[in-house]
């Protein structure tokens, strides 16, 4: 008895945690404070030298990061055999490189 | 353990009915060949033992109906194979093949959106871009923009960009 109440209560807890990393989906009708076009000037920075090698192939909003939302770059590699590389740009400008983790 | 009449009565024809045994009924035996089959009587007896089969003489027997509308059918399964390959091949050309991520975009992002702003027109203060992928949902590849508005009730406007400058609002037809 005393096992499943650890047990359900170990269940409970990780939900929890869970459901606190996960960010409700961003709200489509309220305008980014920052426009796709500076975003993509901002991401294209920070991928530096590598532009020559990667290209952005999509561009969306999400709230991976931040609950306010930024927007969600995928720059893929004319390489076929490089993972292509993932840059958020938060609305206040901080750029992120997302390597999976999260 | 005795049964009555009446149950061993109302048991044969559900038998029959149901696995088309083609077994002895009186009706069905010609009148010159005397059944040596044992005869119904209200006495019990086992379920496997109701009728002899091996007494029971082949023109009696009933043919089973599967063989009348087996062509039927048959022509049936020819003409639905037929449908189903002429919609699978209909779709499959509709269904245009993904692009092909390591080619880079002939139009970068910032000029497809410049074109995309232009064609949203005056729309432009009530649509905001959500979202821009590359696509080939279209004949030619392009930049799939979804631009959402303001108003919760109001449809997300959908345009592309081709990467040869053409710009189509996508109503969803396709």
């Amino acid at each position: 008895m005393k096992t499943m109440l650890a047990l359900g209560a170990v269940t409970i807890a990780i939900t929890t945690l869970y459901a606190s990393l996960i960010l409700p989906p961003y709200n489509k009708t309220k305008p980014p404070s920052m426009p796709l076009p500076v975003a993509y000037a901002c991401a294209v920075v920070a991928l530096g030298s590598d532009t020559n090698q990667f290209h952005c192939v999509s561009a969306s909003i999400t709230t991976e990061f931040t609950p306010e939302g930024e927007w969600y770059f995928t720059f893929y590699s004319t390489n076929v055999n490089s993972e292509p590389k993932l840059i958020a740009v938060e609305f206040n400008g901080k750029v992120i490189f997302d390597n999976g983790y999260r | 353990m005795g049964y009555s009449a009446a149950f061993w009565m109302s048991l044969r024809p559900t038998f029959e009915n149901q696995f088309d045994t083609g077994l002895d009924r009186a009706e069905d035996r010609p009148m010159n060949i005397r059944h040596q089959g044992p005869t119904p009587s209200p006495s019990p007896k086992p379920l496997g033992a109701l009728h002899s089969a091996s007494a029971v003489p082949v023109t009696s027997r009933r043919q089973p109906t599967m063989p009348r509308i087996a062509p039927n059918f048959n022509k049936m399964r020819y003409i639905l194979f037929g449908l189903v390959t002429f919609a699978t091949t209909v779709f499959a050309s509709l269904v245009q093949p993904p692009y092909n991520n390591s080619k880079p975009p002939k139009m970068s992002l910032p000029i497809a959106y410049e074109r995309a702003v232009v064609a949203l027109g005056t729309d432009t203060n009530q649509f905001h871009c959500v979202s821009a992928t590359i696509t080939t949902e279209f004949s030619d590849e392009g930049w799939y923009f979804t631009f959402c508005s303001i108003n919760h009730i109001t449809m997300p406007k959908l345009i592309v960009v081709e990467f040869n400058g053409k710009v189509i609002i996508d109503g969803g037809d396709r």
